[in-house]
């Protein structure tokens, strides 16, 4: 018998949100840990990609330019899963859509140099680009489907209660679209 | 809030095409292999995966109906889950026919040895082969080479460079790239590397993914 009321208690407790909560909140932090790691990733292949072009495309000072400024912009910005709100994330997600931009300009640039774009070194970096422009969507797309499990839990009852209640978390903040295309396809470096 | 979860819904309703079933390491649903060349490819990929615990994939297919060729293959393999849990070691070879396109998703634990700049030279180079419609040449060039590389039996800068400009080296190279993996490439020999294990004519048992992880590593090209 007692074991009965354990086993009952445990199933309401595992349903009423007190487990549930809090593992979608870790899966937020892991995901939106994935994210910045991803978007570091990109920042970190800039310089090398920035030393390249500069070495071909001795005329373009301006982008290169505007490159270098958006990443610095960029890696100044670094959030933390729980500083995350609809402002911060605001704040993100233009620091790297202008370096998006930044990037995608210097992309157009390039064609005017078919030396630059022959060359197996700039290939390479073209293609580690891409590769992390395309891991960059994969972490949002995860990020996403986090939070969107996560706030149903904490809006949707019964879970919502127990958190309204006991826990008091909020909502977190989705990326916001500025671009439906953009996010449904990765950022395709054209060439 | 709700455009949010409207778009949400939106999102993953536009990518609607199905992944199929995962039934060997060739899954040709574009038809484009001979059956020899399936279950020869697929026995090299079985004992492989049996030797290092990398569990390799071939998907053809005919069209990706409107949907990005990232976004299908990062869906298949998350469906599939290829790799064991453990080790993440998982790859998809995906080509899409009609769209004249191809990828490699590079899971997790293969990112070092295959990276991004590595998938992306190996795409080049197939490049060839699949212009002139010789898929089962391109896909055995690929997928040799990434056996290779994992199995640390070639430098990655054995993998051939394409480059235009530099005039003199070509020649050497291409020959050179020709004795080595030519070799192998156009007869069956290059199979009894790794299928050569005798008793494994069956097509050996069950196939399917481990769990393994992926987060969007390798590239993408178009022929």
């Amino acid at each position: 018998m007692h074991k009965m009321i354990v086993l009952i208690s445990l199933i309401f407790l595992t349903s009423c949100g007190m487990q549930s909560i809090p593992t979608a909140l870790n899966e937020i932090d892991a995901n939106w840990a994935e994210v910045q790691n991803q978007y570091k990733r990109r920042a970190d292949l800039i310089p090398n990609l920035v030393q390249t072009v500069k070495g071909y495309a001795t005329h373009e000072k301006e982008t290169l330019e505007g490159v270098v400024n958006a990443r610095a912009k960029a890696t100044s910005v670094n959030l933390n899963a729980d500083q995350l709100n609809a402002n911060t994330m605001k704040q993100f997600q233009a620091a790297q859509g202008s370096l998006t931009s930044a990037l995608s300009r210097l992309m157009v640039v390039v064609e005017k140099y078919p030396d630059l774009k022959a060359s197996q070194n700039f290939r390479d970096l073209q293609n580690q680009l891409e590769g992390t422009e395309n891991r960059i969507t994969v972490a949002r797309n995860r990020y996403i489907q986090a939070v969107k499990q996560f706030n149903n839990l904490v809006t949707v009852p019964p879970t919502s209660w127990f958190n309204s209640v006991f826990l008091k978390h909020d909502k977190k903040p989705q990326f916001q679209v500025e671009n439906l295309d953009k996010v449904k396809e990765a950022p395709k470096v054209e060439f | 809030m709700y455009k949010i979860i409207l778009f949400t819904f939106f999102f993953f309703s536009l990518s609607a095409k199905e992944v199929p079933t995962l039934t060997g390491p060739v899954v040709d649903q574009a038809n484009i292999y001979s059956k020899s060349f399936v279950s020869e490819l697929g026995q090299s990929l079985r004992s492989f995966k049996k030797a290092t615990d990398a569990q390799l994939q071939v998907l053809t297919i005919k069209s990706l109906d409107d949907e990005s060729l990232e976004s299908y293959s990062i869906k298949v393999v998350d469906t599939w889950k290829l790799g064991e849990n453990s080790t993440d070691m998982g790859l998809l070879f995906l080509i899409s026919i009609d769209d004249r396109k191809m990828r490699i998703e590079v899971g997790q634990g293969l990112e070092g040895v295959i990276t991004d700049i590595l998938a992306g030279r190996l795409i080049d180079r197939a490049k060839p082969y699949f212009k002139q419609g010789d898929y089962e040449g391109g896909s055995r060039f690929v997928m040799t080479n990434i056996m290779k590389l994992i199995n640390g039996e070639i430098d990655p800068k054995q993998i051939p460079k394409k480059s235009k400009k530099q005039g003199l080296p070509i020649l050497p190279i291409a020959i050179l790239l020709l004795i080595i993996f030519g070799r192998g490439g156009r007869r069956r020999s290059s199979w009894i590397y790794y299928g050569g294990s005798g008793g494994f004519s069956s097509g050996g048992g069950g196939w399917s993914g481990g769990g393994g992880g992926f987060s969007g590593g390798g590239s993408s090209g178009s022929w």
